[in-house]
């Protein structure tokens, strides 16, 4: 599914938030939006997944309006993994990711096989399956943010659009995470992540889009976008690129004055 | 001879003007009533110039027997204030509340009197008598009393030993039990009050079940029973009581004569018997 | 591969079954219990007269009553995500009790016994909606229940001046019947006037439960997943106030019903809010009609109302409830 911005302008609480944003992202990518705290990241996101409505522009999804979609047949589709890890309830991980299938079940009706098995390969996926009988309010940090992030693979989404998901991760789930989410990219679908680990960016991701202030500054390949006058503009930084063992890395050396 | 009449008229004429101007004198001229039931007593007794204030109650026909002569009387709300600015030479007030301005007015020198309020028909005697020599009017009391017994012993007499039953069924679910001024009036009408009955009874409250399982012979509404449009008067809208109304003897004898003890306890105790005379009839 | 988890998940079927087969039970119960006792022996009609006009109002409204406050205290929970709520902890059985006193006292259910239910369900949303407004979208458990006292202390102080303003003799019992509830002596017209409201809302309610569920998540991950959130706003609060103002109409302020039955019933249902509806429902039920027929064993020797019984229970059930969440509480 193919998700586009054109001239997207939100307004929070009385503050632009975003002025003028034009994005695209197509499927069989994972694109990352990244930039310093307050750019703009987590409300660009939101406001692709539908859930902000903007003051100027439109959100396109396969080149129809947001505002055209059927709720349902928009849920079906496109999957967001929120920043803040909340569960409101003890409910079991095997309950969270069932949460997932809600709008591929009509009102009323219980599980289907169809929906035990897409539970199964997306607890498979995240490698939670010996945590499904435990409430998710008892886990690690990281393991919440697996099951989450199982929850948002159970929809069977044509795009995931996921809010900081690795970050408090060790360093092995880490990789693993955005491993999955680049499979998931290249099997077809839109991937959108918004991060602050420049070096994962870097490394796992098609497209990168640089924020700043509520602009799109860059907007392309990683060795286009991620340049160290790109980040000493943005970040304030004064960055390192390098490749070791064929893994890009970004060190952010010093502060610049 | 004619001397001595003289004489014995002279000291006739003097003791009439010695007396009657002290009787004058002594009569309160500014009564102040703080409590229902001594109203209305006051305003039978005594002509309305003599009367500073009565309460609020003694006009409003829900509660006063005698709404109607009490219309154009001053109110007071009974705080010592406002009484004092009436400057009553006498204060009624009854047995129960109002006690901290009552002991107000006596501690500054007013003259208080307390009319008992006794639950029985004995007792209204005694209340009339109180108020009568209080406001200086015995023989008006005195005749008071004299039609009140008169009309007692007027009842009609009783033919049979049969005591039906009878329950005052109240807003609430409340009936009136023993002790009671309305018991008394049912007694004196030839009625057993059912209430003692009803053994699970507790602080005079009768479910409904109870009323319809155990029917009494006379069931008397003391308010009509769309009088009152408050959600504790719902009980007297239940389905069962039109019911109970249907197939039993009913009266609808208002709240207002039994309120206090006052005379006109009569006209219930009237309305009752010829009540009693009719099941009597039935039976026979 | 069958999941060995699949066996800890609650078997919703065997909950409801099982809590409706108690429900009717604990109904059977309610109407054989009365100072009457069976009947038996009661001369012509009264026996039927009793069980028709008396005990069948009373266990009809028992159960529904206590139906509309388990499910609407679940629902409140559920949405608000706070296990703290409850309609009398939040104020709404206050505003519906201040709309049947004005409805009552104004003269209008004289003359159109429809709008006592009315106006108790337009306090009950206002009061509601007041709430809301007050406690806001990210208000934690500590802002709802304040926002709750305010509201219901001033529905209450409203109710009290009512009654004062209306010189009503009885006045003071009045507002006894308002402020601890009672199912004493209701009647057949009583319930046709009500149930329909209450049934109304009972239904909205259910339909809840996949808003519900999807809420525990969060608002934005609930939007995602297809939820109308505004949507679920007005069915939460007309839901709400359909059935718990109509019940409060004819029974008065009873609460903390649906505090203890949801939490009872949590563990039992997963703790997923959209199984919770249905199972709070009948927990309401069974909860409110074993505490009428409690009161109704103990008569004899203590009068006590239905909403000072609840009350006892609840109260110190909601103490140990806020020791429990402190550490959640704490700002």
């Amino acid at each position: 599914m193919r998700v586009e911005a054109r001239g997207l302008g939100v307004d929070l609480k009385g503050r632009l938030v975003l002025k003028g944003v034009d994005f695209a992202a197509q499927p069989s990518e994972l694109t990352a939006i990244i930039g310093p705290n307050g750019a703009g990241k987590s409300t660009l996101l939101r406001a692709l997944a539908g859930l902000l409505a903007p003051v100027a522009g439109t959100v396109l999804a396969d080149g129809r309006p947001l505002d055209g979609w059927d709720r349902q047949a928009l849920a079906r589709r496109l999957a967001y993994l929120p920043q803040d890890r909340v569960v409101h309830w003890a409910l079991t991980a095997r309950a969270v990711v069932a949460l997932g299938r809600l709008p591929h079940q009509p009102p009323g009706a219980g599980e289907s096989a169809t929906d035990a098995r897409a539970i199964t390969q997306a607890l498979s996926a995240m490698d939670v399956t010996h945590l499904a009988p435990r409430p998710v309010i008892e886990m690690s940090g990281g393991e919440r943010a697996r099951v989450l992030a199982a929850r948002a693979l159970a929809q069977e989404p044509a795009a995931l659009f996921a809010d900081e998901p690795a970050s408090g991760l060790d360093p092995a789930h880490q990789l693993a995470l955005f491993e999955h989410l680049a499979r998931l990219a290249t099997e077809g679908r839109t991937v959108i992540v918004a991060l602050h680990d420049l070096s994962l960016a870097a490394r796992f991701c098609h497209r990168i889009v640089l924020m700043h202030e509520g602009n799109v500054v860059a907007a392309g390949a990683p060795e286009d976008v991620l340049t160290v006058e790109h980040l000493a503009a943005v970040y304030r930084i004064d960055a390192k690129l390098a490749t070791i063992d064929g893994v890009p890395v970004v060190l952010p050396r010093a502060l610049l004055p | 001879m004619l001397r001595r009449s003289l004489a014995i008229l002279g000291l006739l004429a003097v003791a009439v003007l010695c007396v009657a101007p002290a009787r004058a004198a002594d009569a309160p001229r500014r009564i102040v009533s703080l409590d229902l039931c001594t109203d209305q007593l006051l305003v039978e007794l005594v002509p309305r110039d003599r009367i500073a204030a009565v309460t609020h109650l003694a006009a409003d026909p829900t509660v006063s027997a005698i709404p109607e002569q009490a219309r154009d009387i001053p109110i007071t709300r009974g705080g010592a204030e406002d009484v004092l600015r009436l400057d009553p030479d006498l204060i009624l007030a009854g047995p129960f509340g109002v006690r901290g301005t009552v002991d107000l007015l006596q501690r500054l020198g007013r003259r208080v009197v307390i009319v008992p309020q006794h639950q029985q028909l004995s007792g209204v005697r005694e209340a009339v008598q109180t108020v009568a020599e209080a406001v200086g009017e015995p023989a008006r009391g005195a005749a008071l009393i004299a039609d009140f017994d008169r009309r007692l012993a007027a009842l009609p007499r009783r033919q049979t030993g049969l005591e039906p039953t009878a329950i005052i069924y109240q807003i609430g679910g409340s009936v009136s039990g023993s002790h009671s001024l309305a018991d008394a009036a049912l007694a004196a009408a030839g009625f057993r009050n059912g209430a003692t009955g009803y053994r699970l009874t507790r602080g005079g409250q009768v479910p409904l079940e109870l009323l319809v399982a155990d029917p009494p012979d006379l069931l008397v509404l003391s308010s009509a029973p769309n009088e009152y449009r408050t959600a504790l008067a719902d009980n007297l809208r239940h389905p069962v009581i039109a019911t109970l109304r249907r197939e039993h003897a009913s009266i609808g004898l208002p709240w207002r004569y039994w309120l206090c003890g006052t005379p006109h306890i009569v006209d219930v105790v009237e309305k009752l018997a010829a009540v009693r005379a009719g099941i009597e009839a039935r039976a026979r | 591969m069958k999941a060995a988890w699949a066996n800890t998940e609650p078997n919703a079927r065997t909950l409801l079954g099982g809590l409706a087969v108690v429900a009717l039970l604990a109904f059977i119960l309610s109407l054989a219990i009365g100072p009457v006792g069976l009947g038996r022996g009661l001369p012509g009609e009264a026996g039927a007269l009793i069980f028709r006009e008396i005990r069948l109002p009373r266990a009809v409204l028992g159960a529904l009553v206590g139906a509309s406050l388990g499910l609407s205290g679940a629902a409140l929970q559920g949405y608000l995500r706070n296990p703290l709520a409850e309609p009398s902890l939040v104020g709404v059985s206050g505003g519906a009790a201040l709309g049947a006193v004005l409805t009552i006292h104004l003269g209008l259910s004289a003359a159109v016994a429809l709008t006592l239910p009315l106006g108790a369900l337009l306090g009950a949303a206002v009061a509601m909606l007041a709430v809301v407004a007050l406690a806001g979208k990210h208000g934690g458990p500590v802002t709802l229940i304040l926002a709750g006292l305010a509201v219901s202390s001033l529905a209450t102080a409203l109710v009290s001046l009512a009654l004062n303003v209306s010189q009503n003799p009885f006045a003071m019992v009045e507002m006894v019947f308002w402020l601890m509830g009672s199912l004493a002596d209701r009647s057949l017209p009583q319930v046709w006037l009500a149930a329909p409201f209450m049934l109304a809302g009972i239904a909205l309610l259910l339909l809840l439960g996949r808003a519900l569920d999807a809420l525990s998540l969060g608002e934005d991950a609930a939007r995602s997943l297809g939820i109308d959130i505004a949507r679920t706003r007005t069915m939460v609060v007309a839901g709400t106030a359909l059935s718990v103002g109509a019940a409060t109409a004819v029974t008065g302020i009873i609460g903390f019903v649906g505090l203890i039955v949801p939490h009872a019933l949590r563990p039992l249902a997963g703790h997923r809010p959209g199984l919770l509806l249905p199972a709070s429902m009948l927990g309401g039920a069974i909860m409110l009609l074993l505490a009428d027929i409690a009161l109704r064993l103990v008569q004899p020797w203590v009068e006590l109302r239905i909403g000072v019984l609840t009350a006892l229970l609840g109260a110190p059930f909601f103490v140990w409830l806020v020791l429990k969440t402190r550490s959640e509480l704490a700002p």
